[in-house]
């Protein structure tokens, strides 16, 4: 029984870990990363993808985010304000 | 084997592959997980302490789940931490906060309020089976 209950448990984390970073990669991993500013030209998040980056924007009225290097790059919505 | 040791290695099988699963996610995204956790209505000095310590967390409970000596512990704790989380979602669904982000990684952060509510009532559910297994097991071992 104790063979068992490790071999479940050293699948169970096979599974759990697999299943993120598989996760990870299928949404994340084909993209460019970029630093992103807000309209006051701050700095908000470094080296992350188009797909990061939307996730702390909520909404989908305007423009959020933009890509420092590429203004043509930008995420929509509105910045989720931080405190 | 029987049905009782079933159903509770089913349950730790559920509960150890979900906490890593959410633990390794909030790790990769780490950047947004910080910036989902500023916007909590917590202090903002709380959001890194929030940041690393969940996911740790939730590591060590996974590893307590899966090693034998700390396999019961691990599993009142994973119970626990989810019935604070249940908590926290229950007070979001009674407006008690503004409109907050959820802070999940990976597929469950695409969630609504409501469905995270079912999700981590479902695990809760999971815990308290697994609790009461363990416990009739012990007192079936000392009879």
């Amino acid at each position: 029984m104790k063979k068992v209950k490790l071999i479940f448990a050293v699948l169970a984390a096979v599974t759990g870990i697999s299943a993120a970073v598989a996760s990870d990669r299928q949404a994340f991993s084909p993209q460019i990363t970029h630093n992103w500013i807000n309209w006051n030209n701050e700095l908000v998040l470094v080296n992350q993808t188009q797909e990061q980056a939307q996730l702390v924007c909520a909404g989908n009225f305007g423009i959020c985010l933009r890509a420092a290097d590429n203004p043509y790059i930008f995420t929509v919505g509105e910045l989720m304000l931080l405190h | 084997m029987k049905a009782r040791d079933l159903i509770l290695l089913t349950c730790y099988f559920l509960f150890t592959s979900m906490y890593l699963y959410a633990a390794v996610s909030k790790l990769l995204t780490h950047q947004v997980f910080m910036l989902q956790m500023k916007l909590q209505p917590f202090p903002n000095e709380f959001a890194p302490v929030l940041a690393w310590g969940i996911p740790v967390a939730e590591i060590i409970i996974s590893l307590m789940m899966m090693t034998l000596p700390f396999r019961k512990l691990g599993l009142y704790l994973a119970t626990g931490l989810m019935v604070c989380f249940t908590g926290y979602i229950i007070l979001v669904k009674m407006h008690m906060f503004d409109k907050i982000p959820c802070s999940c990684g990976g597929a469950i952060s695409t969630f609504t309020w409501t469905q995270h509510l079912i999700f981590n009532l479902f695990f809760v559910v999971i815990g308290i089976t697994g609790i009461y297994l363990e416990r009739r097991t012990a007192g079936i071992a000392r009879n």
